[in-house]
Protein backbone atom coordinates (compact mmCIF):
# COMPACT_ATOMS: atom_id res chain seq x y z
CA UNK A 1 0.00 0.00 0.00
CA UNK A 2 1.92 3.00 -1.26
CA UNK A 3 -0.22 5.67 0.43
CA UNK A 4 1.15 4.97 3.85
CA UNK A 5 4.72 4.61 2.59
CA UNK A 6 4.49 8.07 1.05
CA UNK A 7 3.22 9.44 4.32
CA UNK A 8 6.03 7.78 6.28
CA UNK A 9 8.62 9.08 3.84
CA UNK A 10 7.11 12.54 4.16
CA UNK A 11 7.46 12.32 7.93
CA UNK A 12 11.09 11.23 7.52
CA UNK A 13 11.84 14.24 5.37
CA UNK A 14 10.33 16.57 7.96
CA UNK A 15 6.92 17.22 6.50
CA UNK A 16 4.82 18.28 9.51
CA UNK A 17 1.59 17.21 7.84
CA UNK A 18 2.85 13.64 7.64
CA UNK A 19 2.04 12.62 11.19
CA UNK A 20 -1.42 14.14 10.98
CA UNK A 21 -2.05 12.16 7.79
CA UNK A 22 -0.76 8.94 9.30
CA UNK A 23 -2.92 8.75 12.39
CA UNK A 24 -6.34 8.49 10.72
CA UNK A 25 -5.13 5.69 8.45
CA UNK A 26 -3.62 3.71 11.28
CA UNK A 27 -6.60 4.41 13.49
CA UNK A 28 -9.06 3.22 10.82
CA UNK A 29 -7.10 0.05 10.24
CA UNK A 30 -6.77 -0.78 13.94
CA UNK A 31 -10.43 -0.11 14.52
CA UNK A 32 -11.40 -2.37 11.68
CA UNK A 33 -9.13 -5.12 12.96
CA UNK A 34 -10.33 -4.70 16.55
CA UNK A 35 -13.97 -4.89 15.48
CA UNK A 36 -13.32 -7.99 13.39
CA UNK A 37 -11.49 -9.65 16.27
CA UNK A 38 -14.20 -8.78 18.78
CA UNK A 39 -16.89 -10.08 16.45
CA UNK A 40 -15.08 -13.38 16.17
CA UNK A 41 -14.07 -13.79 19.81
CA UNK A 42 -15.57 -16.49 21.98
CA UNK A 43 -17.20 -15.08 25.11
CA UNK A 44 -14.69 -14.47 27.89
CA UNK A 45 -11.70 -14.27 25.57
CA UNK A 46 -9.61 -11.16 25.56
CA UNK A 47 -8.43 -8.94 22.77
CA UNK A 48 -4.70 -8.56 22.35
CA UNK A 49 -3.73 -5.09 21.15
CA UNK A 50 -0.12 -6.03 20.33
CA UNK A 51 -1.41 -8.49 17.81
CA UNK A 52 -3.60 -5.81 16.31
CA UNK A 53 -0.77 -3.30 16.10
CA UNK A 54 1.43 -5.78 14.30
CA UNK A 55 -1.31 -7.01 12.08
CA UNK A 56 -2.09 -3.40 11.15
CA UNK A 57 1.59 -2.93 10.40
CA UNK A 58 1.66 -5.94 8.11
CA UNK A 59 -1.49 -4.91 6.33
CA UNK A 60 -0.56 -1.28 5.88
CA UNK A 61 3.17 -1.60 5.29
CA UNK A 62 3.33 -5.21 4.17
CA UNK A 63 6.48 -6.16 2.37
CA UNK A 64 8.16 -2.77 2.33
CA UNK A 65 11.13 -4.17 4.19
CA UNK A 66 13.27 -1.34 2.90
CA UNK A 67 11.40 0.98 5.26
CA UNK A 68 13.97 2.42 7.65
CA UNK A 69 13.57 2.16 11.40
CA UNK A 70 12.54 5.83 11.53
CA UNK A 71 9.53 5.06 9.39
CA UNK A 72 8.61 2.14 11.61
CA UNK A 73 9.10 4.31 14.67
CA UNK A 74 6.59 6.78 13.29
CA UNK A 75 4.20 3.96 12.58
CA UNK A 76 4.46 2.64 16.12
CA UNK A 77 3.95 6.07 17.65
CA UNK A 78 0.83 6.47 15.58
CA UNK A 79 -0.36 2.95 16.35
CA UNK A 80 0.16 3.40 20.09
CA UNK A 81 -1.87 6.59 19.97
CA UNK A 82 -4.59 5.01 17.84
CA UNK A 83 -4.77 1.94 20.08
CA UNK A 84 -4.98 4.13 23.15
CA UNK A 85 -7.91 6.03 21.63
CA UNK A 86 -9.72 2.87 20.63
CA UNK A 87 -9.36 1.38 24.10
CA UNK A 88 -10.44 4.61 25.79
CA UNK A 89 -13.51 4.90 23.55
CA UNK A 90 -14.41 1.35 24.37
CA UNK A 91 -13.90 1.88 28.11
CA UNK A 92 -16.07 4.98 28.03
CA UNK A 93 -18.84 3.14 26.25
CA UNK A 94 -18.82 0.35 28.77
CA UNK A 95 -18.19 2.17 31.98
CA UNK A 96 -20.99 3.68 34.06
CA UNK A 97 -20.64 6.53 36.58
CA UNK A 98 -17.07 6.95 37.73
CA UNK A 99 -16.38 5.96 41.28
CA UNK A 100 -13.35 6.74 43.40
CA UNK A 101 -9.86 5.41 42.76
CA UNK A 102 -7.92 4.63 39.63
CA UNK A 103 -6.60 1.28 40.82
CA UNK A 104 -9.51 -1.13 40.78
CA UNK A 105 -10.89 -3.82 38.52
CA UNK A 106 -12.86 -2.79 35.47
CA UNK A 107 -15.25 -5.36 34.05
CA UNK A 108 -14.69 -5.50 30.34
CA UNK A 109 -12.27 -7.84 28.66
CA UNK A 110 -10.87 -5.20 26.36
CA UNK A 111 -10.13 -2.90 29.30
CA UNK A 112 -8.42 -5.34 31.59
CA UNK A 113 -5.60 -7.05 29.77
CA UNK A 114 -2.73 -6.47 32.12
CA UNK A 115 -1.38 -9.47 33.98
CA UNK A 116 0.31 -7.17 36.49
CA UNK A 117 -0.20 -6.97 40.25
CA UNK A 118 -2.30 -3.90 39.68
CA UNK A 119 -5.78 -3.55 38.27
CA UNK A 120 -5.68 -0.38 36.26
CA UNK A 121 -8.65 1.79 35.45
CA UNK A 122 -7.93 2.73 31.87
CA UNK A 123 -9.86 5.99 31.94
CA UNK A 124 -8.12 7.20 35.10
CA UNK A 125 -4.78 6.19 33.63
CA UNK A 126 -5.63 8.11 30.50
CA UNK A 127 -6.47 11.22 32.50
CA UNK A 128 -3.20 11.01 34.42
CA UNK A 129 -1.38 10.43 31.14
CA UNK A 130 -2.90 13.55 29.65
CA UNK A 131 -1.74 15.57 32.64
CA UNK A 132 1.75 14.17 32.20
CA UNK A 133 1.61 14.97 28.47
CA UNK A 134 0.78 18.60 29.27
CA UNK A 135 4.00 18.85 31.28
CA UNK A 136 6.19 16.52 29.26
CA UNK A 137 4.98 15.23 25.87
CA UNK A 138 8.00 12.97 25.38
CA UNK A 139 7.59 11.18 28.71
CA UNK A 140 3.90 10.61 28.03
CA UNK A 141 4.75 9.36 24.55
CA UNK A 142 7.19 6.89 26.03
CA UNK A 143 4.47 5.50 28.28
CA UNK A 144 2.09 5.16 25.32
CA UNK A 145 4.67 3.34 23.21
CA UNK A 146 5.46 0.90 26.00
CA UNK A 147 2.04 0.36 27.45
CA UNK A 148 -0.19 0.54 24.36
CA UNK A 149 2.10 -0.77 21.65
CA UNK A 150 4.30 -3.04 23.73
CA UNK A 151 7.64 -1.63 22.66
CA UNK A 152 10.67 -2.45 24.77
CA UNK A 153 12.72 0.41 26.20
CA UNK A 154 15.37 0.27 23.44
CA UNK A 155 12.67 0.20 20.78
CA UNK A 156 10.78 3.09 22.34
CA UNK A 157 14.02 5.05 22.72
CA UNK A 158 14.76 4.57 19.02
CA UNK A 159 11.22 5.59 18.09
CA UNK A 160 11.55 8.75 20.16
CA UNK A 161 15.10 9.58 19.12
CA UNK A 162 16.43 9.50 22.68
CA UNK A 163 19.13 7.41 24.32
CA UNK A 164 18.28 4.21 26.15
CA UNK A 165 19.62 5.74 29.38
CA UNK A 166 17.30 8.71 28.98
CA UNK A 167 14.37 6.42 28.21
CA UNK A 168 15.09 4.43 31.35
CA UNK A 169 15.10 7.61 33.47
CA UNK A 170 11.89 8.85 31.88
CA UNK A 171 10.27 5.46 32.40
CA UNK A 172 11.26 5.22 36.07
CA UNK A 173 9.87 8.68 36.72
CA UNK A 174 6.70 8.36 34.64
CA UNK A 175 5.72 5.05 36.23
CA UNK A 176 5.89 6.32 39.79
CA UNK A 177 4.21 9.56 38.85
CA UNK A 178 1.30 7.82 37.14
CA UNK A 179 1.06 5.25 39.92
CA UNK A 180 0.88 8.02 42.54
CA UNK A 181 -1.81 9.79 40.52
CA UNK A 182 -3.94 6.66 40.29
CA UNK A 183 -3.42 5.63 43.90
CA UNK A 184 -4.80 8.92 45.11
CA UNK A 185 -8.53 8.76 45.83
CA UNK A 186 -10.57 10.83 43.41
CA UNK A 187 -11.44 14.22 44.82
CA UNK A 188 -14.92 14.45 43.28
CA UNK A 189 -16.10 10.90 43.48
CA UNK A 190 -19.75 11.93 43.31
CA UNK A 191 -19.44 13.62 39.92
CA UNK A 192 -19.80 11.81 36.67
CA UNK A 193 -16.90 12.68 34.39
CA UNK A 194 -18.38 14.95 31.69
CA UNK A 195 -15.87 13.81 29.03
CA UNK B 1 5.06 25.41 37.03
CA UNK B 2 7.93 23.28 38.27
CA UNK B 3 10.07 21.75 35.57
CA UNK B 4 9.39 18.03 35.32
CA UNK B 5 13.06 17.30 34.59
CA UNK B 6 14.04 18.82 37.89
CA UNK B 7 11.58 16.72 39.85
CA UNK B 8 12.73 13.67 37.94
CA UNK B 9 16.40 14.38 38.54
CA UNK B 10 15.99 14.87 42.28
CA UNK B 11 13.67 11.88 42.59
CA UNK B 12 16.13 9.58 40.81
CA UNK B 13 18.99 10.92 42.89
CA UNK B 14 17.12 10.37 46.14
CA UNK B 15 15.37 7.08 45.51
CA UNK B 16 18.33 4.81 46.16
CA UNK B 17 19.47 6.64 49.30
CA UNK B 18 18.64 5.61 52.83
CA UNK B 19 16.43 7.78 55.03
CA UNK B 20 19.20 9.89 56.55
CA UNK B 21 21.10 10.47 53.31
CA UNK B 22 17.84 11.16 51.55
CA UNK B 23 16.86 13.90 53.96
CA UNK B 24 20.22 15.62 53.47
CA UNK B 25 19.98 15.19 49.73
CA UNK B 26 16.55 16.78 49.59
CA UNK B 27 17.70 19.61 51.83
CA UNK B 28 20.52 20.47 49.48
CA UNK B 29 18.66 19.94 46.22
CA UNK B 30 15.26 21.38 47.03
CA UNK B 31 16.50 24.20 49.23
CA UNK B 32 13.62 26.40 50.25
CA UNK B 33 11.38 25.26 47.42
CA UNK B 34 8.63 23.62 49.45
CA UNK B 35 6.51 22.67 46.47
CA UNK B 36 9.41 20.98 44.72
CA UNK B 37 10.27 19.01 47.85
CA UNK B 38 6.64 18.01 48.35
CA UNK B 39 6.36 16.70 44.80
CA UNK B 40 9.55 14.71 45.09
CA UNK B 41 8.54 13.31 48.47
CA UNK B 42 5.16 12.21 47.09
CA UNK B 43 6.97 10.18 44.45
CA UNK B 44 9.41 8.73 46.97
CA UNK B 45 6.46 7.69 49.14
CA UNK B 46 4.75 5.94 46.23
CA UNK B 47 7.85 4.19 44.90
CA UNK B 48 7.82 1.14 47.24
CA UNK B 49 4.34 0.19 45.99
CA UNK B 50 4.93 0.65 42.27
CA UNK B 51 5.84 -2.99 41.67
CA UNK B 52 5.31 -3.90 38.05
CA UNK B 53 2.80 -1.11 37.38
CA UNK B 54 2.60 -0.58 33.59
CA UNK B 55 5.38 -3.08 33.01
CA UNK B 56 3.33 -5.77 31.41
CA UNK B 57 2.07 -3.71 28.53
CA UNK B 58 -1.64 -3.73 27.85
CA UNK B 59 -0.55 -5.35 24.63
CA UNK B 60 0.88 -8.52 26.13
CA UNK B 61 4.49 -9.40 26.83
CA UNK B 62 6.82 -8.80 23.93
CA UNK B 63 9.32 -11.24 25.43
CA UNK B 64 6.96 -13.98 24.32
CA UNK B 65 8.25 -13.56 20.81
CA UNK B 66 11.45 -15.45 21.40
CA UNK B 67 15.08 -14.42 21.70
CA UNK B 68 15.26 -10.84 20.60
CA UNK B 69 17.36 -9.17 23.25
CA UNK B 70 20.65 -9.54 21.44
CA UNK B 71 19.47 -8.26 18.12
CA UNK B 72 19.56 -4.70 16.82
CA UNK B 73 16.25 -2.93 16.95
CA UNK B 74 15.41 -3.30 13.27
CA UNK B 75 15.99 -7.03 13.51
CA UNK B 76 13.81 -7.26 16.64
CA UNK B 77 10.98 -5.61 14.79
CA UNK B 78 11.49 -7.87 11.78
CA UNK B 79 11.54 -11.00 13.97
CA UNK B 80 8.32 -10.02 15.68
CA UNK B 81 6.58 -9.22 12.43
CA UNK B 82 7.69 -12.48 10.91
CA UNK B 83 6.26 -14.25 13.94
CA UNK B 84 2.92 -12.58 13.28
CA UNK B 85 3.14 -13.26 9.60
CA UNK B 86 3.44 -16.97 10.31
CA UNK B 87 0.43 -16.82 12.64
CA UNK B 88 -1.86 -15.12 10.16
CA UNK B 89 -4.15 -17.41 8.13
Amino acid sequence: MTDITHILNAIDSGDPQGSADLLPLVYAELRRLAAARLAGEKPGQTLEPTGLVHEAYLRLIGNHRELKWDGRGHFFASAAEAMRRILIENARRKQGPRRGGGLRRVDANIDQLSASDHDIDLLDLNEALEQLAAESPVRAELVKLRYFAGLTIPEAAAALGISVATAERYWAFARVRLYAALAEPRKNSENIDPD
Amino acid sequence: MIDVSKIEQIFLGAVSLDQAERSEYLDSHCGSDGELRQRVEALLAAQPDVGDFLEPPITGNTQDFGQTKDHPIGMVVAIRFEYYERQMP
